[in-house]
This record gives structure tokens, sequence and C-alpha cells, in this order.
């Protein structure tokens, strides 16, 4: 079947039935398309408005609308926000731009180091990344073991941030095996009012390949009291990262 | 002047100014000094063993685990 244009009504000069004139509009004004089969778009446009880069098509319950995916659409689920991949030798990993959610997720999978890192950790920011936080108030808490262990140790009572007590770094894993260079890592850090009240909370979970037939675990708490909200986030480690995928998620309020 | 140490900052590559590489290299140092500094610590809890595991040498041999306690305690030293 053949694509037609549709026939309409000239009125501009002597009265005729013509092809609509590419280019032109369909005026149907208080009408509307019913039972259209497959519609093949190159741009939709609702109430005039097109929508900004990221916003979502959702109902409004009496129509549709393009709104924010933390606004409108996922209906509660963590939204992709953005993915980085690690091809090159470099010491850290930043995102910027952490609006428009009060809880995030990052996780990475299959990360690895130049060398072995005596730690992890991840660092918060006021500014985009400018400035990074760098005062003692993480308080954090680990729970970690490998297979080989015959009990859950715990490596750090509650305490300031692992490194120096002015670096603002909080731990994601005090020790990250990497005993052979094909080894990874992988996990997530889970980030509750991050940019949304006084405290930020997180979880971290990490599990390490250390040798072919041993792993290492570990699950880290902690707390922060910041009186001005984060918008970015960078991780670290005591060796450059080699290689992994982060990737940044956004929890839907609704 | 070069510091040919990049980060990874939105899906792009960019060296790090030579500030940024002091900082780094200071937190990695100070970092790396405090890890270094608990490891008698460290491997005091690693040779202890689990809770469960002691409470069950104690029962069986009171003196023997306090032998081998005191022989960690003797081989990871506490700094002065």
């Amino acid at each position: 079947m053949a694509n037609r244009f549709p026939l309409i009504v000239d009125s501009s000069g002597t009265a005729a039935i013509k092809e609509l004139a590419s280019g032109d509009n369909l005026d149907l004004t208080g009408n509307g398309i019913v039972g259209a089969g497959t519609v093949a778009l190159t741009n939709l446009t609702v109430g005039g408005a097109q929508g900004s880069d990221g916003q979502v098509l959702t109902s409004t319950g009496s129509g549709i609308a393009w709104e924010d995916a933390s606004g409108g659409g996922g209906g509660g689920a963590w939204n992709v926000i953005s993915s980085q991949t690690v091809s090159s030798s470099v010491a850290y990993v930043t995102f910027t731009g952490l609006t428009g959610y009060a809880n995030y997720k990052i996780v990475w999978n299959a990360v690895h180091h130049a060398t072995h890192p005596y730690d992890s950790w991840f660092q918060p920011s006021t500014d985009g990344g400018s400035n990074w936080y760098a005062a003692s108030h993480w308080k954090t808490h680990t729970t970690q073991a490998d297979t080989t262990s015959t009990a859950l140790s715990v490596s750090a009572n509650i305490r300031a941030n692992y490194g120096s007590s002015a670096q603002g770094q909080a731990e994601i894993y005090g020790n990250t095996h990497q005993y052979n260079t094909d080894q990874t890592h992988s996990g997530q850090l889970e980030l509750f009012s991050f940019n949304g009240s006084n405290y930020t909370h997180y979880i971290a979970e990490d599990v390490h390949e250390v040798f072919s037939t041993r792993m290492a675990f570990g699950k880290t708490r902690g707390a922060l009291l910041s009186n001005t909200a984060f918008n970015a986030i960078r991780f670290g480690a005591g060796a450059n990262f080699t290689g992994g995928t982060f990737t940044l998620y956004g929890l839907s309020t609704s | 002047m070069s510091t040919n140490v990049f980060k990874l900052v939105d899906g792009e590559t960019i060296e790090l100014t030579e500030e940024e590489n002091n900082q780094r290299i200071a937190d990695s140092e100070a970092t790396q000094a405090e890890y270094e500094a608990g490891a008698w610590l460290r491997n005091r809890q690693e040779a202890y063993g689990g809770w469960t595991d002691q409470l069950d040498e104690m029962f069986h041999d009171f003196d023997a685990w306090k032998a081998r306690i005191q022989a960690v305690k003797d081989a990871n030293p506490k700094p002065e």
C-alpha cells in the first residue's frame, strides 16, 4: 500500500480538491483521529510543548504531558541518570549535577585497580565538584569477612572517616583486596537524603575477588551532618582505577 | 606542568591540576599512614578469631587460650 497525501479543498484560488501540500499542516481543531494503526512520527509536542532532554511522556490523569522522570515517570523506580566506563587509568570517578532527587544509588561493576588498594572511599561536594567536602563529620561502621574466615569481623567501630581526620572521605571498604592483577570488585552505594536534608546517610556494599577460590565482602553504614545540600560525588581508592563501570541512579518519589 | 594523573568526570577524562594532584598525594599518604598505623590491631583481631571459637577454646582449656592470646599480643605489639 503506497503512502499518499490526503485530499483537501483548496479555496485560495479556484476551488479545487488537491493533495495537501508538503510542509502544510492538517488542521483538526475540535476533531480527533480514531482507529489509527501504526503512527510513525519524527517529533511530538503536547499542548505546543516540546519537553526537555530527559523528560518523559506521562499521564496527567486527564491527558498527557512532558514531565521530569523524578516527578512523573518511573513510578518510584530507580532511574538511570548516567553511566561511566573506566577505559584508562584515572585517580577519581566523578558525577556532577546530582539534583532533582533526594536518594541516589551508584552501582559499580568489575572495577579494577592499577595495584592492590588499601581502601575505597567516596566524597561529596556542595559546589558541583569544584571543592570537596573536607570536614571529619562522617561516622562509619564496617563489617567485613572473606570466605576463608570462620566469623564475620567488625573492622571498625563508630569512628571518623577512614583516612586523615580532615579529608572528609567516607569509607566504602578498608582494604580492597586485589592480590592478583586480574581480580576485580563490584558493589553499590545508596545515599539517603543526599541533597534533601541536614543528614545524609549511606550504606555501601562491596564484594571482591581475592583469589580464584576466595572472596571478600563487606558492608559499611555511615552518616554525615551537613547544612548545605550536596550536588556532586567522587570515588577514589588507594590505587588508580583502570577498569569497570559506574552507573548513577536517582530514586523517583512517585 | 603536566601531572599525568587523570580523573573521569561525567564521562570526560581530565588531567588533574598540580594543586589537585598535590592534594591527592597528601590525602593518599595520610590514609596510608593511618592504615599502616592500625596494622597491629588488625593483625591481632584476625589472629584472635571469632568470639564463639574463643569461648569454645576457653571452655576446653582456659590456660591454653590465654597463652595463645598472649602470643598474638607479643607478635603484634601495640606501638608506644
